[in-house]
């Protein structure tokens, strides 16, 4: 599992680590069943603080990603296998957005505008 | 265009392994068979069948036993021997391991075949196997004429190539200026493995709870001490957590010992290579061999690490392509800063 923060980015740093877990999903680092390794393990290796980890585990629970259980840690669920069936049409997007000139922080406001209006 | 001999390595390994192991086997337990049963009707029955140190024979059975032991031994033996690496072989697996075994399975079937048909031809036209004399001569010319057969069953089989072939090369990945990654991933021993050591430990710890009951306290002593000693050695090597980070490599079993951390300044060189623990490490665990030291769990992609000196670790561990091209990508960093 490969979790990277950027401390220099807008985006707070337990969002930078929740999106880690999420793209290491889509890369199929990641599969059902996979255990995240100890909050205490990843805030010690990034430098960051232990609650700045455990928010983003949190958010991934609430989202259905991962599952917490007392002595288990976080167990990454079946959910994992429906972002995975994303990862081609994400590609695609990517290169489109790409070959038109479009940044990634645009598509990621326009996924964002998109999925509000639905 | 070229013709290149190493894909046909593998192959010829394997087939010069099958001759020594199993075909040569088989002949001279055919051969042995025939002899035996020629001298059949002019030996006594019971034929001598064990002798003590003073080389008076003291054990005795129907001469048939003979034969049939030279059957299980002279090649049961060499085929249980085989069977336990025809599989890895059979991939294109090549190395010292296997050109060993095979050796020591041709050593082993002429050593049983010849002690056996000649333990009998010393006895051919004895009234009683009583008089059978010392068996000495024949077991020293046996283990000679055995060593005699291995070493030719060396030779008989190509020179292993043991090198661990790098997959294709990896490129860094890309980090942005003062970015913090860690790469983390647990590696556990191949499962069929895992059980079967998990059972032998269990199979012991029943058979130490047993001996408490009804043995004497010395052997259930000995028994639960084995069991433990396993049981700890079992927990050290059965799971390993891997780390990259800015910090370097970190390899810690799941106990916390044995631990193994390369910093990134003592690497000189990163590559992601498939392992094949068998071949190149002969087992799975923590292997040592000259210059090179191993934690090979299973079969697959390896990060290989070479540090200041030529020395090289090796870690088996899945997606360890990510984490070749992390450490890469932190080694360049870390020069350009």
């Amino acid at each position: 599992m490969l979790i990277r923060t950027d401390p220099t980015s807008d985006d707070p740093l337990f969002a930078q680590v929740a999106a880690s877990v999420r793209a290491d999903v889509v890369a199929g680092r990641l599969v059902a069943g996979d255990r995240l390794p100890a909050a205490r393990e990843v805030a010690a290796a990034l430098d960051i603080n232990l609650h700045t980890v455990l928010r983003a585990y949190q958010d991934l629970r609430d989202e259905g990603l991962v599952d917490m259980r007392r002595g288990r840690g976080a167990v990454v669920t079946d959910a994992a296998t429906a972002l995975v069936a994303l990862r081609d049409d994400i590609r695609d997007l990517v290169r489109k957005a790409r070959a038109h000139g479009l940044s990634p922080d645009s598509l990621a406001a326009l996924v964002k505008e998109t999925s509000r209006d639905d | 265009m070229t013709t290149d001999p190493a894909p046909l390595r593998p192959v010829r390994a394997l087939r010069r392994f099958v001759l020594v192991a199993v075909v040569v086997p088989v002949i001279l337990t055919l051969a042995a068979v025939a002899v035996q049963l020629v001298l059949l009707p002019q030996l006594p029955d019971p034929v001598a069948i064990h002798w003590d140190a003073a080389g008076r024979a003291n054990g005795f059975a129907p001469a048939w036993t003979a034969v049939v032991l030279t059957v299980v031994l002279g090649l049961g033996l060499p085929l249980l021997l085989a069977a336990t690496v025809i599989r890895p072989l059979r991939r294109g697996e090549t190395g010292f391991t296997f050109r060993f075994l095979g050796a020591v399975a041709l050593a082993l079937s002429v050593l049983m075949t010849v002690l056996m048909t000649a333990s009998l031809a010393v006895q051919t036209g004895l009234g009683d196997a009583g008089d059978a004399p010392s068996i000495v001569l024949v077991l020293v010319v046996a283990l000679v004429v055995a060593v005699l057969g291995g070493v030719a069953g060396w030779f008989a089989q190509p020179r292993a190539v043991a090198g661990a072939a790098e997959v294709a090369p990896t490129a860094p990945l890309a980090l942005r200026p003062g970015e913090r990654v860690v790469w983390m991933r647990t590696a556990s021993i191949a499962r069929g493995g895992a059980v079967a050591l998990v059972i032998i430990v269990m199979a012991l710890a029943a058979a130490a709870a047993v001996a408490w009951f009804i043995a004497d306290a010395a052997l259930a002593g000995i028994l639960t001490a084995t069991t433990l000693i396993l049981a700890a050695g079992l927990a050290c090597t059965i799971l390993f957590h891997v780390r990259v980070d800015d910090q370097g490599l970190r390899v810690a079993s799941a106990v916390g010992v044995p631990r193994f951390e390369i910093p990134l300044g003592e690497m000189t060189e990163v590559a992601c290579v498939r392992v094949h623990p068998m071949a190149q490490f002969g087992g799975y665990g923590i292997r040592s061999l000259p210059g090179r030291t191993g934690v090979v769990l299973f079969t697959g992609d390896a990060i290989e690490v070479t540090r200041r000196g030529g020395k090289q670790f090796v870690v088996t561990v899945p997606d360890a392509r990510t984490a070749v091209a992390l450490l890469q990508a932190l080694r360049e960093r870390e020069k350009t800063d």
